[in-house]
């Protein structure tokens, strides 16, 4: 039982011996869970075949190497080569082979790879944003990722979807309607607007649009 | 797959008819262009690309031939085939010990606050330890005696009335990898000399040392080669033997943990840098694999002139086929040297050698890596009772043989490298019969080391036929032998004349940029069309990368 369960039932005991009567049962009720995005698979025409042994005569998705994810992350953040470098041990536990006991680069986005580029993402947009946002010396607003454009935040979010996804244009306008929720959400928090920018990017870090291309 | 791809997918399902009939989806888009570029960035440059990148590319309305080609010629499309190859190569020879413990220093700090001096521990049990004593016992820390002999006074350690070590001091040294400095060094590890007697004895002074000088002498006996009272090189695997022996001039002999692991890096570099060179210049792509250039630093001329012979367990030697040049290990630049003999390539590389240390290995990973090919038995093994399973010869063996037809013929090209290292065979030092080179009396231990690990001295049942021929001869017929004499360059160019390794290499460059493989339509289709392609060029790997990345699926997206 830890220090504060000891304290809470502290009265209990106290009440206990003043009232031969058991105290009621309490159930507890469980701490609601946070639910699990879901995506609403659309209905399939009548005698449609199994969408899963389709082939696609397209190039299949894939995730980002280790290699390929620290060099990119120093080109979206206009940072020095080299800047970023996953240690080694790091670097196999996300699927980065040493050719003696795995010989193959494991490229999927597994829960594992997922739980580090988590961790990853909150170290690197925190670290983005103490130089981009900088107050008494941010970053030149043509080398930053974070509020590039300080007139406009969705500008801002536009450029910050374009270097970690490519994507932009029409299409792009789905996204940072998205990334302005996060934004807006971020920038309640008592961080302000650098809780907006950091949240923003942490959620495109973490995109399958960024992971996989 | 994303919900508005689903979507899409939903849409164009809906209307049509002809998709319900075929196993074909054909709703992949092509990327715009700005996510095309991505794709392609990632792909031959290793990175995303930069907001200005995006731009130039935006200005030029797009992606085109000539924005491709400018990619593949850059340095950085080089860098990215690195990992490629890696995965084909499997760069990493951490298993494998390149010096014995003997000579791994280690700094300690013997007394707090000292400097650290410097000490192999295995070293230890050997010069130091004796009696029933403590095995592991470091030197003094204060500087080393000498009498007037020059030789190195050690002082007992007593413990309960007993003697259980030498001690000694230790010495100033000016260490090969950091010139014009010096390091405290353990005076027996830090020894100069270059040659010395070997089991000089007595026995009460190294017990641990004498028993295998016993055996030693024994096998000495047996073939009449001389041992007790020979002099030996301090760089050489009976160095161990020779109490005077130590780490030599300026510690040469010894490495580091930290110099030994820039040579393991080293000699992985030289491995791909064959590969790079191959590639940044747009040679035929076969090239890596045959061709006799390659590069050379400090500490790969270091480790091959002073280290590399070192062990009984790893076979190394000087090799009269590829010198390294005369260089300092502090000299990191790579210097090009023209091998010559039957090295091929990468493949006769140490970072080659010494990660697939058999010959068998060394095939297996050529037929998987560079032909696509596997070994498959073709059944369970049939009982050890059956006659058929008495073959010595792996190619005649029932249950071995539907793999080792193929493999030993393909094993052989490396027969003259030896397995367990990377020591170049020549004809001159190992020649194809060895009877008369390795009948008593032999010249020295060293000979007579080599004789039993090189030849068939001790045949037994159908390898009779081949007594006293080097081991990669044994049950190769005269064609097969061609294989030992020509090297690996003549597998690569059966591989090259057969279509193997071309159909392999596009094959590969197709699954590697696709990420999938091929469907069996595109087998039939695009596949050949790309070998006719690989092939017409002259074999250059960035043709079939360009055909790849410019054909209409890759540019889609699922």
């Amino acid at each position: 039982m830890n220090k504060k369960n000891f304290l809470w039932a502290l009265p209990l005991l106290v009440a206990c011996e003043a009232t031969p009567e058991p105290p009621p049962v309490v159930i507890p009720t469980p701490d609601p869970k946070t639910p699990v995005t879901s995506t609403e698979q659309p209905t399939m025409p009548v005698d449609h075949p199994d969408p899963v042994g389709l082939e696609v005569a397209s190039r299949g998705p894939r995730r980002l190497s280790v290699e390929q994810l620290e060099r990119t992350l120093e080109h979206i953040a206009d940072l020095p080569l080299g800047s970023i470098e996953i240690p080694e041990n790091l670097a196999l536990t996300m699927g980065k082979p040493d050719f003696l006991r795995v010989t193959e680069e494991s490229l999927d986005p597994s829960p594992l790879y997922m739980k580090f580029i988590v961790d990853l993402g909150g170290f690197y947009c925190t670290g983005i944003a103490d130089a981009d946002l900088n107050a008494q010396t941010p970053r030149p607003e043509n080398q930053r990722l974070m509020n590039r454009y300080p007139a406009s935040v969705d500008d801002g979010l536009e450029h910050m979807l374009l270097m970690f996804t490519g994507i932009e244009g029409e299409d792009a306008a789905p996204y940072v309607e998205r990334l302005r929720r996060a934004y807006d959400a971020g920038a309640a928090s008592a961080l302000g607007a650098r809780g907006g920018w950091e949240a923003s990017c942490l959620a495109l870090f973490t995109s399958p649009e960024f992971l996989l291309y | 797959m994303h919900k508005r791809e689903l979507l899409t997918f939903a849409l164009v399902t809906a209307f049509s008819a002809s998709a319900y009939a075929q196993d074909t989806c054909d709703v992949a888009e092509p990327m715009d262009d700005t996510r095309f570029f991505r794709r392609i960035s990632i792909d031959l440059r290793g990175t995303g690309p930069s907001f200005e990148e995006i731009n130039v590319v935006k200005d030029r309305g797009g992606i085109d031939e000539e924005l491709i080609d400018a990619i593949l010629e850059n340095e950085s499309f080089v860098a990215a085939m690195r990992p490629y190859h890696a995965s084909l190569l499997w760069p990493n020879i951490d298993a494998t010990p390149i010096v014995p413990d003997t000579h791994v220093l280690f700094p300690l700090e013997i007394t707090p606050g000292n400097p650290p001096v410097y000490l192999s521990p295995v070293r230890s049990v050997f010069m130091r330890a004796v009696g029933n004593g403590a095995i592991f016992v470091p030197c003094l820390d204060e500087p080393a005696q000498f009498d007037g002999n020059g030789n190195i006074v050690a002082t007992p350690l007593e413990v309960g009335g007993e003697t259980v070590a030498m001690q000694e001091g230790w010495v100033e040294v000016e260490p090969y990898w950091a010139p014009g400095t010096t390091v405290r060094v353990c005076g027996f590890d830090a020894q100069p000399n270059v040659s010395a007697t070997v089991c000089p004895g007595p026995v009460e002074r190294y017990p641990f040392v004498e028993p295998t000088c016993n055996q030693f002498r024994q096998f000495a006996n047996a073939v009449q080669a001389p041992f007790d009272g020979t002099t030996v090189d301090c760089n050489g695997r009976q160095a161990i033997f020779a109490p005077n022996c130590g780490c030599g001039p300026n510690l040469n002999y010894c490495q580091t943990q930290e110099t030994g692991a820039i040579i393991r890096a080293s000699l992985l570099e030289q491995e791909l840098r064959v590969v790079d060179e191959v590639i940044r210049e747009g040679r035929p792509y076969h090239e890596a694999l045959t061709q006799k250039s390659v590069d050379f630093n400090g500490p790969i001329a270091h480790y091959l002139e002073h280290q590399a012979t070192l062990s009984f367990d790893l076979e190394a030697a000087g090799d009269p086929d590829a010198p390294p040049p005369p260089i300092p290990y502090s000299d990191f630049q790579w210097i090009r040297v023209a091998r010559t003999g039957r090295h091929a390539g990468v493949l006769t590389t140490p970072g080659y050698l010494l990660r697939f240390t058999t010959w068998r290995g060394r095939a297996h990973r050529f037929y998987n890596a560079f032909e696509c090919s596997s070994f498959i038995p073709n059944g369970p093994l049939p009982s050890p009772q059956d006659p058929c399973s008495d073959h010595e010869d792996l190619t005649q063996r029932c249950g071995c043989d539907a793999c080792h037809e193929a493999l030993e013929p393909m094993a052989a090209h490396w027969g003259r490298f030896s397995e367990y290292g990377f020591r170049n065979l020549t004809e001159t030092q190992f020649p194809r019969n060895g009877l008369g080179k390795c009948s008593p009396p032999l010249e020295s231990v060293d000979a007579l080391i080599d004789c039993f690990r090189q030849y068939e001295l001790e045949p037994v049942g159908e390898e009779q036929a081949y007594a006293g021929q080097l081991n990669a001869y044994v049950f190769r017929s005269d064609d097969e032998a061609r294989g030992v004499d020509e090297g690996p360059t003549r597998l690569v160019q059966q591989s090259l004349d057969s279509g193997r390794l071309s159909s392999c290499t596009v094959q590969k460059m197709w699954s590697h940029f696709m990420r999938r493989d091929p469907t069996q339509e595109e087998y039939e289709t695009i596949i050949p069309e790309l070998i006719a392609g690989f092939e017409g060029s002259g074999h250059d790997l960035k043709s079939v990368v360009k055909a790849i990345v410019m054909h209409p699926a890759y540019r889609r997206q699922p």
